[in-house]
């Protein structure tokens, strides 16, 4: 051992790499061996092509937000940090194309469009620690994502470290490219499992010239359905058009959201058109006799959608569910949700992107209650043709809750694409849906 | 000779899918030995025809038992070869899978069959007030099917994005015969995204025989404009600055000098034939505020010198603009016997650097070469004049041709926007991308296609023999 971590040190140097023990590199509770730091994707190359042979199980590691994530790894040998990868190696503001390390924050990203007055239209929680990398790789987003997209839509191209160590590119440079198969998508929400991240190729958008969020509050959840149909029929353009309920949102929110239920619907673009149809939506709402709370603007619809993004974080929560559903059953869902919370002593709140059909459930309470709550919402949801999974619960908890339910397509499938990019499992093992045990 | 007995495999596919779901006969087989990429042409063994998914997975499984060459086909409106069965075998096409199996406005989702011709799609959602997004020029025959296989784009993905960003989910019939399921109206959150990698295909992992899209609010106003610039330049520039206003036009199209001609001496829309290029610039949405980009697209365009700008102020007016766009193909048909419309895409702000450069390579290839180009994503098509019945004049037409996409490589760009890879351009793959790069493609294709028997010789080389004809043209 002291040989090989002799030969990690000699690829990252004597500062790029540290024992694992107490730091704050932990995957859920599993205490990494060794942490590296490399500074480029030579680096990570080494290191993995290392690793590989030796047998080590690596985990990249970006700002750590959504670690949550999978099942609770049997060992982590070594952490393989993506916070010193933020090299800017294309950036073209005049094609709105930029390629960037995997380890550069988002809001770091964002305060440098600034300048042009460009961004990245994605809204994920805790921007200030999320990494660009870490967001494709667990394909995270926020409320914008109604309307101006997910990561699926932005990235154009990524530059991966393969298990065997080679670098790999996928997609390029350019917006519009179907040569060959993208192999971007395959990447995107694969956690690392096909390949580490270490740059992802971009398209920007330009910032909007103006905001507007209105909200309206809600006696009940399900008042809410017939508010969305009204406008998802409607011609208005929401970029976002989300459902909050349940106690955590006062807190969650800075008191911007009482505790309850409220629809929140956000417009952006030409200062005109969104003036107009914060006005159409605030009139859709009395239309449906439901309470106006507030109608903001400018940088007080900034604050409130970040507020709103924030909510998906579900900081406080012991344990996060993420549901999907079709948009016309999120209502139902959240109160069939709430039905089964309250008498388990299970406290409630959720977060939806109710345009969409993504909903997020966030609970607190006893263990049992917990694990009772997330199998009766997944039935539930997979009554309806849904999926549910476990974003984010106490490590012991996780072996009941069966974190990933049925995964996507047909399990042999997925599992014959992971061995053949990881056939040593290697990368982020243990953790993603294709490692469950005896169904392949 | 194939080593299996064609009448035999005949007889057993007319036992799956009926005497009218198999062509035998050589001379109907001729429909189906190219697609809209004429400069290959093969004969299939046999074209199937199955009707139903079961029928379909029965096909498959069949031709894999028999270990027959595939090649999946729609209604065969591919520009790149995507159809052309390059190692013989049979064609199978989805055309008679053509049921609308569910749409549900309220959740803005439709499931189709494979077969369902795209323009079908639009008549059953319009009335409704929506629309399936993507709009390739050939959308009055192409399928839903092909368009998945091919990723396919159109003039109005600019704003609304392409194939990909459409289809929610697939059901595949994967070489074997087995039928596979991905995503849906509700996209599984565990997983890997197999739909997102099957989009794009190109019937290399198997054959999709359903389709779940997304639908779209029609837009309640439109505005769309002609602006003539008496300068490349000045035009490739205003398309880079209105992007950068924050305004996504629904369409930007640029047209070049010998476009125009080709249109004007066909339909005599009123194109100038003067000027170096022109933009049909569409902004839709809400009404409010639409008038106001549309004066700030103006200015754009003032600043850039352009000699005029005409709006379509008619419904009749609009569709005259776009008829000598979406046109455009038919009246190349007028000027030369034959084309080939090539797929490349640069980066926006070297799209005027492109096009000259293509100018120069046309003329020292002594060929005539069009260009549309969906320039608000660096897109273009340059369109080669030609006589296919002049040997020496494919033979230039190829090597223009290449020329051509080799200058859009070197400028940064990629070899297919939309049209796909196919059989024209796979030998551009090793330029574009490294050997460890196209051989993560190629694994992801050995899972599903291990044999590569499954539309071989596509995107990528393949061990199943080429026929004949095509030996020495393989990339």
């Amino acid at each position: 051992m002291r040989e090989l971590e002799a030969q990690l040190a000699g690829i990252v140097g004597e500062g790029g790499l540290q024992q694992g023990g107490g730091s704050e590199y932990s995957v859920d509770g599993v205490v990494p061996g060794l942490v590296a730091f490399p500074e480029s994707a030579a680096q990570v190359a080494e290191l993995v092509k290392v690793a590989n042979a030796n047998g080590l199980k690596v985990v990249p590691y970006g700002g750590g937000t959504a670690m949550g994530l999978g099942m609770t790894p049997e060992r982590v040998d070594l952490v393989l940090s993506t916070k010193r990868l933020t090299d800017t190696p294309h950036d073209d503001r005049r094609d709105m194309t930029l390629s960037v390390g995997a380890g550069m924050t988002l809001s770091a990203l964002n305060a440098r469009l600034a300048e042009d007055n460009l961004w990245l239209p994605l809204d994920p929680p805790d921007p200030e620690r999320a990494t660009i990398g870490g967001l494709v790789a667990a394909d995270q987003s926020g409320p914008l994502r109604h309307g101006l997209g997910t990561l699926r839509d932005h990235v154009i191209g990524m530059k991966v470290i393969s298990a065997e160590g080679k670098l790999v590119a996928a997609g390029g440079r350019v917006v519009r490219n179907v040569a060959g198969y993208d192999m971007c998508k395959l990447h995107i929400g694969a956690l690392g499992t096909l390949g580490l991240l270490v740059e992802v190729s971009l398209k920007l958008a330009a910032r909007p010239q103006a905001n507007a969020i209105v909200l309206a509050k809600l006696s009940s959840v399900a008042d809410a359905e017939p508010l969305i149909a009204a406008v998802l029929d409607s011609s208005l353009e929401p970029v976002l058009l989300e459902l909050v309920s349940g106690t955590a949102c006062g807190a969650a929110t800075a008191g911007l959201l009482p505790d309850g239920a409220v629809v929140a619907a956000g417009f952006a673009g030409n200062g005109q058109r969104v003036a107009w149809q914060a006005e159409a939506f605030a009139a859709l709402v009395a239309s449906q006799s439901l309470q106006l709370l507030a109608s903001r603007s400018g940088n007080e619809a900034q604050t409130a959608r970040e507020a709103l993004a924030e909510v998906h974080g579900g900081d406080s929560a012991d344990v996060v569910l993420v549901a999907s559903v079709l948009s016309s059953q999120v209502a139902e869902l959240l109160t069939r949700a709430a039905a089964l919370s309250e008498p388990r002593g299970v406290a409630m709140g959720a977060a939806s992107h109710a345009g969409k059909g993504l909903a997020r459930l966030f609970l607190r309470g006893e263990e049992q209650a917990l694990t009772e709550v997330t199998h009766a919402a997944r039935e539930v949801v997979v009554e309806r043709g849904g999926s549910l999974i476990v974003a984010k619960a106490p490590p012991k908890l996780k072996p009941l809750l069966n974190v990933w339910g049925a995964p996507a397509g047909d399990l042999a499938v997925l599992q014959a694409v992971r061995r053949t990019y990881d056939p040593n499992e290697t990368l982020n093992a243990y953790r993603h849906a294709t490692a469950v045990r005896g169904a392949a | 000779m194939p080593d299996y007995d064609i009448g035999k495999l005949a007889q057993s596919l007319r036992a799956i899918c009926g005497p009218a779901g198999v062509i035998a006969d050589p001379t109907d087989l001729l429909t189906y030995e190219c697609d809209a990429y004429i400069v290959e042409r093969v004969t299939p063994d046999l074209v199937v025809m199955p009707a139903t998914t079961d029928e379909a997975a029965q096909v498959m499984a069949l031709l894999h038992r028999e270990g027959v060459p595939v090649t999946p086909r729609g209604t065969g409106t591919s520009l790149a070869g995507g159809c052309l069965a390059a190692s013989g075998g049979v064609v199978v096409t989805t055309t008679r899978l053509k049921r609308i199996r569910e749409i549900d406005l309220r959740n803005r989702y439709a499931v189709l069959d494979a077969g369902v011709i795209n323009a079908d799609l639009h008549r059953a959602v319009n009335p409704h007030g929506y629309h399936y997004a993507p709009d390739p020029s050939s959308e009055q025959s192409c399928t839903i099917g092909g368009t998945v296989a091919t990723n396919a784009g159109g003039p109005h993905t600019l704003k609304w994005g392409v194939t990909t960003n459409h289809v929610l989910g697939l059901e595949v019939v994967l070489p074997e015969g087995t039928v596979l399921n991905v995503g849906g109206p509700t996209p599984n959150l565990s997983g890997y995204d197999l739909t997102g990698v099957l989009v794009g295909s190109e019937g290399t992992l198997g054959l999709v025989t359903g389709v779940t899209v997304r639908l779209v609010r029609l837009a309640d106003a439109v505005r769309t404009m002609l602006a003539i610039f008496d300068r490349l330049e000045d035009a490739t520039d205003t398309v880079t600055d209105i992007i950068g206003t924050g305004i996504v036009p629904a369409a930007l199209e640029l047209m070049d000098q010998t476009m125009l001609g080709a249109v004007e001496s066909g339909l005599k829309v009123g194109f100038p034939t003067d000027a170096e290029a022109v933009l049909i610039i569409e902004l839709d949405g809400l009404e409010p505020g639409l008038d106001e980009e549309l004066e700030a697209v103006t200015g754009v365009c003032e600043r850039h010198g352009v000699r005029e700008v005409q709006r379509a102020n008619t419904e009749a007016e609009r569709a005259a603009l776009w008829k000598g766009r979406k046109r455009s193909f038919g009246c190349i048909g007028k000027l030369s016997r034959s084309f080939v419309c090539e797929d490349g895409v640069v980066p926006r702000p070297k799209l005027s650097q492109a096009i000259r450069e293509i100018g120069k390579l046309a003329s020292q290839h002594k060929m005539r070469v069009a260009i549309i180009s969906h320039a608000g994503d660096g897109s273009l098509h340059p369109i080669l004049l030609y006589d296919e019945r002049d040997r020496a004049q494919v033979e230039t037409m190829k090597c223009c041709s290449e020329a051509i996409m080799r200058k859009c490589l070197e400028l940064g760009g990629t070899s297919s926007g939309e049209h796909g890879i196919g059989w024209e351009k796979a030998k551009y793959l090793p330029v574009q991308y490294s050997v460890d790069d196209l051989d993560s493609m190629r694994q992801i294709r050995g899972v599903f296609n291990p044999t590569g028997r499954c539309n071989p010789h596509k995107i990528l080389g393949s061990d199943v023999p080429l026929v004949e004809s095509l030996r020495g043209e393989a990339a």
